[in-house]
Formats: C-alpha cells, structure tokens, sequence
C-alpha cells in the first residue's frame, strides 16, 4: 500500500487529527490525518482509494478494538475526529459523485431527547465507513424523518435515546415512519436500550455498540 | 430553603467515577486521558460554580406508592417508599452543576469538539452527584442533632419514580430552586442537575444499595455500572 495511505490509516486509528494535535504522544509533531490527506490527494491518490484504503480500514479497526475493550469511548472520539479532519478535504469528491458512497444514513435523537454524544459518535464511524451521513440533530420528530426518507428514498433510518422516558416514544416514532414508508430499516440504539425492546417496538435492528450498526450496514450495501 | 453556592474544591469529586461515566468500566485510563480529565477539571473550576438547596419537611408514607409532605403527594413508588416506612422527616433537595456548565457544553458542540463535550458532559455527572452527597451530608448534620440517621438519596426517574412526578416534587419547592426548571417531560434544565428526597428518622436505613432494589432493566445507570 501506498505509504501516505499507511500513514494516513494508523493517523486515524490513533486519533491524530492535524499536526498539532498532541495525542498520540509517539506521533507528535508529525503530519495527521488532515495533512496526510493533502498530501496524497497531492501525489494523485484518488479520493475513492483513500477512502476505501485507508479511511475505511482504520474505523473499521477503531470499531473492532472498542467492541472487544482494547480502547474506551473517548479514544473512539479522538479517531473519528482524524476521520473527520480527512473528510474535509473529500467532501467535494462526495458532492460531485466521485467518491462512490454505499448508501444514505439518516440519524437523530428521539423527540423530547437533547442527548446527542452516542449519535454523533454512531454518525462518526457511519459516515468513516463509506456511507453518507444525513444528522437531523436532537429532539427529532417522526415527520422530520418522513421528510428526510421522502428526500433520500432507500435511506437507513437511526434513532438513539439516553433515557428511558423518551426511549418510549420511540414505538410511535416507529409506528408513524413505517406507516409512511414501510420498507425502511430502522435502527435504535442508546443506553436504555436493548434487544427485547427493538423487537417489541418493531425496530429492524438493535446493536449495543457502533460498530454493529456498520457491520448491519455494510450488510444491507452488499 | 438552605442554599449553598459552592466551588469544585468545596466536592469531593471522585475522578473513578469520572472514568466509569467515560466508559472504562474497571479498566484505568491511558495518561493522557487520565491528564484530559484533569485538565478539564481545571478548566471547569474557573467558571462553573455548582448550587444546593434543601428544604426540611415532616411527612409520612400514605400508601404503598404515596408520600405526603407538605400536604402534597409524591408517587415515589413501591420500591422507594419500603425506605421511608416509618419515618416521620424528609429533605427534599436540588442540586446543579450550573447553567454556565451548560453553556460550556453548547459551546464544545457548536465547536464540533465530540471528545470535549464528552470529557466535560462525564465530568458534569460527577459534579451533580458530588453535589448531593454534599447536601446529603448536611442533612445528615441535621438529622444526628435530632438524634435522627438517613436514609441514601433518591431521585425522580430511578428506582422505579417515574420521571414525571418532578413536577409534584418540584411542588413543595420554591419558585426555580437553584435556577432549575422543569421542561414538560420532567427533566431539568440546567442540565446537570439533580433533585431528590432524604428520609430522616430514628431508624432510616443508610445501607448503600445498587440497581438490585429496581427492576427497571433499562436504566443506563445499570448498564454503566455492569460494565464493571
């Protein structure tokens, strides 16, 4: 592999946004996620390879290590901030269709919910594994996200909640969207949350950490 | 209403449980991260300056779900009101950590700055529970001068108290105790907040209790505290 996209890859996975970011300390001082995607942009890399051969791998790493307990929340944040500060330099490839997304995302928090951490994170590693990220943000309603899947037909749907009284409106959320558009897979996640519940409310699909959803998403893309 | 403005240095703030709130269980922090978190304390102390308030009430459990104070009543449940059986003498207190604390938060999510809202949103949940086992201390100042123990704290939306009876809580309090308002739902803004009630009385049972005296297996209290 190309050696920037190495570079760029192990950035990632360690959470080295920029060249100023102090962490991690073995990295100090040496390019980031940022400059790294410059500099192969630079060298002619295209942006499809640098996702798919760097960006990619190393959430798809980040992700495994934190469902197996090898590193926590906030080492998570700190890679999908390097996965970030690279996205910004191929957004424009995503915008003028050069970069080849695997489908639409739509996430938010449940109404009468401001938690917004955990579904920003599940954004983060989404969007880091090739898809494209629509956040509708907190205190979301079932019509928000009807609108949004009228306007991305085939989009996944995601609703996260923190606490148990607004994880009850999950159930006529679900009830209301699959009304207007059965076919779409839907997704909850959030503390309060667990399995017996995504089935009772009929949800499509429940997982405890982000990297089931992406793993539940790269499925449905294959 | 007794009411304290207080400092973080006036907290014992637990950085353990800072690190449980961050999600690593029983593991310890790498020294970065342990070294955030303490950066983060310090910055905090510069501006965010944490409020308690309780009030001393006589009241009586009136039915297995009902307690009475003040001559108003608060369902607090079944499994609660085992713990005030009984007694004759309740604190009813607030605590927050703030609503500068909160404009902090605003601020790191408008930045994009996931990792430090996330630092400062954990650390936030030390200072409010700090902050009760602050006004849970001088409630206990008061009960042993009447000879009284306590009983441990507790709070609308655990053990099984429905979220929603804040408002009958929040009945018997002044006007916005320590700033905090109630949204529709129940929850309370400033965010970091918390509101609870303290038995009182010749025989309360202090006995620390874990998520085994509730059944609600989805409270994200319980999932934390397995992850140890």
């Amino acid at each position: 592999m190309n050696e920037l996209l190495e570079k760029l890859l192990e950035a990632v996975e360690s959470g080295k946004a920029d060249q100023k970011s102090p962490f991690p300390p073995q990295l100090k001082g040496q390019d980031g996620a940022l400059e790294l995607t410059i500099s192969a942009l630079e060298a002619g890399v295209s942006p499809q390879e640098i996702l798919e051969s760097a960006l990619i791998p190393a959430m798809d790493k980040v992700g495994k290590k934190f469902t197996e307990n090898k590193i926590f929340v906030p080492q998570m944040l700190m890679s999908a901030r390097a996965m970030g500060a690279a996205m910004t330099q191929l957004k424009p490839f995503f915008t003028s269709g050069e970069i080849k997304t695997k489908g639409t995302f739509i996430i938010g928090t449940v109404k009468g919910d401001l938690h917004d951490i955990g579904k920003n994170l599940v954004a983060m590693m989404v969007e880091g594994s090739g898809w494209s990220v629509i956040d509708l943000g907190v205190d979301v309603s079932a019509e928000k996200y009807i609108q949004a899947i009228r306007e991305n037909p085939g989009a996944v749907v995601a609703m996260s909640a923190l606490l148990t009284t607004t994880m009850a409106n999950m159930g006529n959320m679900i009830n209301e969207i699959k009304a207007a558009s059965p076919e779409t897979k839907i997704f909850i996640g959030g503390a309060p949350v667990n399995n017996s519940f995504c089935q009772k409310i009929g949800a499509d699909f429940y997982s405890p950490d982000p990297q089931g959803i992406v793993e539940y998403l790269n499925k449905q893309a294959s | 209403m007794k009411t304290y403005s207080l400092t973080l240095s006036d907290l014992d703030i637990n950085r353990n449980e800072i690190f449980l709130n961050l999600g690593y269980g029983s593991h310890t922090p790498d020294p970065p991260f342990i070294e955030m978190v303490d950066e983060m304390l310090q910055h905090l102390s510069t501006f965010c300056f944490p409020q308690a308030a309780y009030v001393l009430f006589q009241g009586n459990i009136r039915d297995k779900d009902h307690l009475e104070i003040n001559h108003k009543l608060i369902k607090t449940g079944s499994v609660i009101n085992r713990y005030f059986d009984k007694l004759t003498h309740f604190g009813v207190f607030v605590v927050t950590a703030g609503a500068p604390f909160d404009n902090y938060l605003e601020q790191l999510r408008a930045e994009d700055d996931l990792l430090s809202e996330f630092l400062a949103y954990s650390i936030g949940t030390e200072i409010a529970e700090a902050a009760v086992r602050f006004v849970s201390g001088q409630i206990k100042l008061e009960a042993l001068q009447s000879g009284f123990s306590i009983t441990q704290s507790y709070s609308p939306g655990h053990c099984s108290w429905n979220v929603r009876e804040q408002q009958s809580l929040f009945s018997v309090l002044p006007d916005r105790p320590c700033g905090i308002v109630l949204n529709e739902s129940g929850l309370m803004y400033p965010l970091k907040s918390i509101s609870g009630i303290i038995g009182m009385g010749p025989n309360a049972d202090s006995t620390p209790h874990g998520c085994e005296i509730c059944g609600l297996t989805t409270c994200f209290k319980r999932k934390v505290k397995t992850l140890i």
